[in-house]
């Protein structure tokens, strides 16, 4: 059956925010909206058309967001809040939605609608919340029609607010769906220039940091696809000659150090065959893994990674402690060796505020020690209480939380204060730590290490020198910002 | 109502090894039992300890005030003949006998047996007591014991108060009379928890409260600190919880409102506070342990019980040697005064050798106040019951269990070869820290903390050289038998170097 013979077919919108972080846009990130493809992969065998808008990819302005609303006149809008911060500018979009067609259909869903569903159905133009993992929940919703019953939706009815019960998670996750990419394929997605796709190896995490959701959204489970399954999405993706990059998006990819060798052994029998591209990975691993598993570093390195991002958090045993994050420093010291020998990049972050007691000398000690800490791109942050952590819960509690107003919980502004350290204190000592840092810790060493699994041509591509110098001058606009206020 | 007139009373008590620093803490437990009955009826605290008073000036002073009920708490086992010598003369007087404290508890039988009291107050006396005197008669009130015809009849047991913040203040103003005082200067004491989640085989608190812990929360905690304040006599406050260092978050909430109180002049400026904590969780937050002692926390008693893992782990400390080692210099790092207590064969299977093994640690472990104790089983504890069944008690009379007399074999020493190694430990490690660095870095602390004004008070350097006298009498009396020469060797911290001691205490040994 062709669309045209079906006038009635529902037209379903997924709608990825343009919302950009002040803090990380110097490298022009932009990622495929993995997220609403796995929501759509469950939804193109039914009767329905569905469609991806990025309007973040291709930087749209409301009008223009407006006007392609208009032309596929969608019956079901689906936006994703990713990150607390992009509520006020989904808002937005769903505003525009409202002004197109008011009996549209607008659902929420995301971990910042998960976690606080009711101030977020409070608002006007939203009609529907997904709760938790929404692929089956979206489905369901769409093969009913209405949200009575779905499990894991909550829903406003005559004007009072109902919530489902929640729906467990999905329990078949080693046969989940391929994301729908053919939805996204025109788009052009690029991290500093390079071409780049994202896979999803597992779901969740087994650890509990008081400062993340991860463990509350995925009920504390770490569920892992097979092997298999993986290097067939990547001979997928492979299919686009131009794509060179793959970043993994996984919360906590080598919960199993096993299972990651293996997946590496494999990625390079495949190069070897031709299979799958050239591929260069990226990811979020943990240092403790990093520590117990050395020989999966190396694989990983033969494999392709080139970049791994870790979470320090802090120099501090006593805040790494009291924040649950489950190692001490002394092994993170070790994981920068294992990867440096690898030749991997190290970008690593560390939390300003993560301990409550902790005083302005503290932070200074700490920003200097990292001076001397071979992370090849240190970054901080301020402690950022998002809705379902339990930092959340304890802050609140102590009347420590200064702002509610979303769009300013980007972790690069202060929304809390701590019982040592005021908000401002908590602004100028992250100032203070980028310009103490000044960029790159060791600018040498890292091009270096650049040069070794990216190659000189890589480094001599003028787009890319231009890139680069774009972002820096970015960053330089973002400090003059930062010292105004 | 039955009874109209209640005399509280504290028994003279003396503990031996603690009375070094001639200190008498104010009777909270009293204080707050009287806070709940002086609305309905006449109360006073008499508190004899403080006071000094021996038995037949106790005795005129009832005939005096005239109670019809006298109340009397044990304040620890040791002390349970003497307080049973108050309620006799109670009795004789003819007054009702209430008997409250740890000790009752956990040996209800055994108490009541005794021809000289009434009725018996298990657990939490506040409101049990309160039902007392409201209906007359201890029967079908929870929490009571009493004896009927001769018959001894156990209530039910009382739930624990859930909400510690809803406890009215204790009644301080019954013995603004008495002068309290921790070396020579004049203290109040606060309890803000009840109850300890660990279960360490030597205490009692975790059988009286079920290793439960509740705690009061900041603000009500500031509110009595504030009370506390307007004595203006009172410089120390003594926190007598059990253990005050469960939840670090309320103590570092406390800290910072102590210190805004103080600020704000709420609370006195020169208010200085003591308390007993575990040294893991010293270790665990180095951060509130800095804002602990930018309150005036100065003096902190420690239980570091043993010198290795292998023994922490007989006792049940549930701690690691570690985390002692680092909570001891992050205490120091922090100007505070480590006041630290090692249990001499805690291991029942210890040598010779390794019991000054542990005391050479010990005098390693750089502790301002050291102290050592006997491993000494309390009645109603699991250890008890144990050390009862294998018949390895020498002996049940209460007035030994006071840490300092062997109450339990061992399986290398004689009692009396035992207590002369606890005192050679005393000897070993000193009074007030063993070397002469130790010392100065003490008087450091204390100038540090609490100024010259206070540390070099001539009362106090008196006070310190009368106690240092009695207390290096009391250790040479124990030590009679060794020679002086060889007692000595005991300082060098050598085992190589202590041959002669060792074999002189092994002839002694046979």
């Amino acid at each position: 059956m062709s669309k045209k013979q079906n006038p009635h077919r529902k037209k379903i919108l997924l709608i990825k925010p343009n919302y950009r972080t002040i803090g990380w846009d110097y490298l022009n990130m932009d990622f495929p909206p993995i997220n609403l493809s796995y929501i759509a992969s469950y939804l193109i065998d039914l009767d329905v058309d569905v469609e991806i808008l990025d309007t973040k990819v291709r930087n749209l302005s409301s009008k223009q967001i407006k006007k392609k609303i208009e032309k596929f006149n969608p019956d079901i809008v689906g936006i994703s809040v990713f990150v607390s911060a992009a509520l006020k500018i989904s808002i937005d979009v769903a505003k525009i939605v409202k002004e197109v067609n008011l009996n549209c259909f607008v659902i929420f869903g995301g971990r910042h609608p998960t976690f606080e569903p009711n101030s977020t159905l409070n608002i006007n133009e939203v009609d529907i919340l997904v709760r938790g993992e929404g692929e089956l929940t979206f489905r369901e919703f769409v093969i009913k029609g209405t949200p009575e019953g779905v499990e894991g939706m909550s829903y406003k009815s005559n004007g009072k607010i109902i919530h489902n019960p929640d729906r467990p998670l999905i329990k078949d996750f080693e046969n989940i769906r391929y994301p729908a990419r053919e939805l996204t394929k025109k788009n052009k997605y690029k991290m500093f220039t390079v071409r780049l796709e994202t896979v999803e190896t597992s779901r969740g995490c087994p650890y509990s940091c008081k400062f993340c959701t991860t463990h509350v959204f995925n009920n504390q489970l770490w569920r892992a696809r097979p092997i298999e399954k993986i290097i067939t999405e990547l001979k997928l993706i492979s299919q686009n000659r131009k794509i060179t990059d793959i970043f993994f998006v996984d919360d906590n990819l080598t919960a199993n150090t096993k299972r990651i060798e293996n997946l590496c052994d494999r990625i390079i029998e495949c190069k070897q065959k031709k299979e799958i591209n050239d591929f260069k990975f990226f990811a979020q691993i943990r240092v403790d893994s990093i520590v117990k598993a050395p020989q999966m570093v190396k694989k990983m390195a033969q494999a392709g990674f080139w970049v791994v991002f870790i979470g320090i958090e802090s120099i501090n045993e006593e805040s790494l402690k009291e924040t649950r994050k489950g190692f001490e420093f002394k092994k993170v010291v070790e994981a920068l060796k294992i990867l440096h020998k690898n030749n991997l990049i190290v970008l690593g972050n560390l939390i300003i505020g993560l301990d409550l007691y902790e005083t302005e000398e503290d932070v200074v000690k700490e920003i200097k020690y990292m001076k001397n800490v071979d992370v090849d791109l240190v970054s901080f942050v301020i402690l950022t209480p998002f809705p379902g952590s339990v930092v959340m819960e304890e802050l609140d509690q102590q009347g420590l939380i200064v702002s509610k107003e979303w769009s300013n919980y980007t972790v690069f502004y202060p929304v809390i204060k701590t019982h040592q350290l005021s908000s401002k204190q908590l602004y100028d000592l992250l100032y203070y730590s980028y310009r103490e840092l000044k960029y790159v810790n060791n600018l040498k060493a890292s091009g270096k290490r650049l040069l070794k699994t990216r190659g000189l041509l890589f480094l001599l591509n003028p787009r890319r020198l231009l890139a680069f110098i774009n972002s820096f001058l970015k960053m330089r606009s973002l400090f003059k910002e930062f010292k105004k206020s | 109502m039955k009874w109209k007139k209640i005399l509280l009373l504290v028994a003279n008590f003396s503990t031996t090894g603690y009375d070094f620093y001639d200190s008498a803490f104010p009777p909270l437990a009293l204080e707050y039992i009287a806070a709940y009955v002086e609305d309905l009826v006449d109360v006073i605290i008499i508190d004899s300890k403080a006071a000094n008073l021996n038995l037949l000036q106790v005795k005129k002073k009832i005939e005096e005030y005239k109670p019809d009920l006298v109340g009397l708490s044990v304040p620890v086992t040791s002390a349970i003949e003497l307080v049973l010598m108050h309620a006799k003369v109670a009795k004789l007087y003819g007054a009702t006998t209430v008997i409250g404290g740890w000790h009752p508890t956990l040996a209800v039988e055994q108490t009541l047996s005794s021809p000289w009291i009434d009725i018996l107050v298990r657990g939490e006396g506040e409101f049990t007591f309160r039902e007392l005197i409201e209906k007359g008669t201890p029967e079908n009130i929870d929490g009571l014991s009493y004896k009927k015809n001769g018959k001894i009849i156990n209530n039910p047991d009382r739930p624990f108060l859930k909400n510690l913040n809803e406890l009215k203040l204790p009644a301080r103003h019954l013995v603004k009379d008495y002068n309290y005082k921790i070396f020579n200067m004049n203290c109040d004491a606060i309890e803000t928890s009840r109850g300890c989640p660990q279960a360490c085989k030597f205490c009692s608190t975790n059988v009286v409260y079920g290793r439960t812990w509740r705690a009061r929360s900041v603000e009500n905690i500031i509110k009595e600190l504030e009370v506390v304040s307007r004595n203006k006599k009172v410089k120390d406050v003594f926190f007598v919880d059990d253990n005050i260092l469960v939840n670090m978050q309320r103590v570092g909430r406390l800290c910072l409102e102590i210190i805004k109180g103080k600020r704000g002049g709420r609370i006195k400026k020169n208010l200085h506070f003591f308390f007993q904590g575990r040294l893991d969780s010293i270790a665990r937050r180095p951060r509130i342990i800095r804002l602990m002692a930018e309150a005036g926390f100065w003096l902190v008693l420690v239980g570091v019980e043993a010198t290795d893992d292998k023994r922490l782990k007989f006792v049940d400390k549930g701690c690691k040697m570690d985390d002692i080692e680092k909570g001891i210099k992050i205490l120091h790092k922090n100007g505070i005064i480590v006041m630290g207590n090692v249990i001499l064969g805690a291991d029942i299977d210890d040598t010779l050798k390794d019991v000054l093994t542990t005391i050479n640690r010990t005098g390693n472990l750089t502790l301002d106040l050291p102290s050592f104790t006997l491993l000494t089983p309390f009645p109603a504890t699991g250890f008890y019951k144990e050390m009862k069944e294998k018949k390895m008690l020498l002996t049940e009379e209460y007035d030994n269990f006071n840490w300092l007399t062997p109450v339990i074999k061992t399986n290398n020493f004689s009692p009396e070869i035992l207590k002369k190694l606890l005192f050679l430990g005393f000897y070993a490690v000193g009074f007030y820290a063993g070397n002469l660095s130790n010392k100065i870095k003490l008087f450091r602390r204390t100038v540090g903390s609490r100024g010259y004004s206070y540390t070099l008070r001539p009362s106090r350097i008196y006070n310190a050289i009368t106690s240092y006298l009695k207390w290096k009498k009391i250790v040479l009396n124990n030590l009679k038998g060794i020679k002086k020469k060889n007692i000595k060797q005991i300082r060098s911290g050598n085992l190589n170097h202590m041959v002669d001691l060792q074999t002189e205490i092994t002839k002694l040994m046979d």
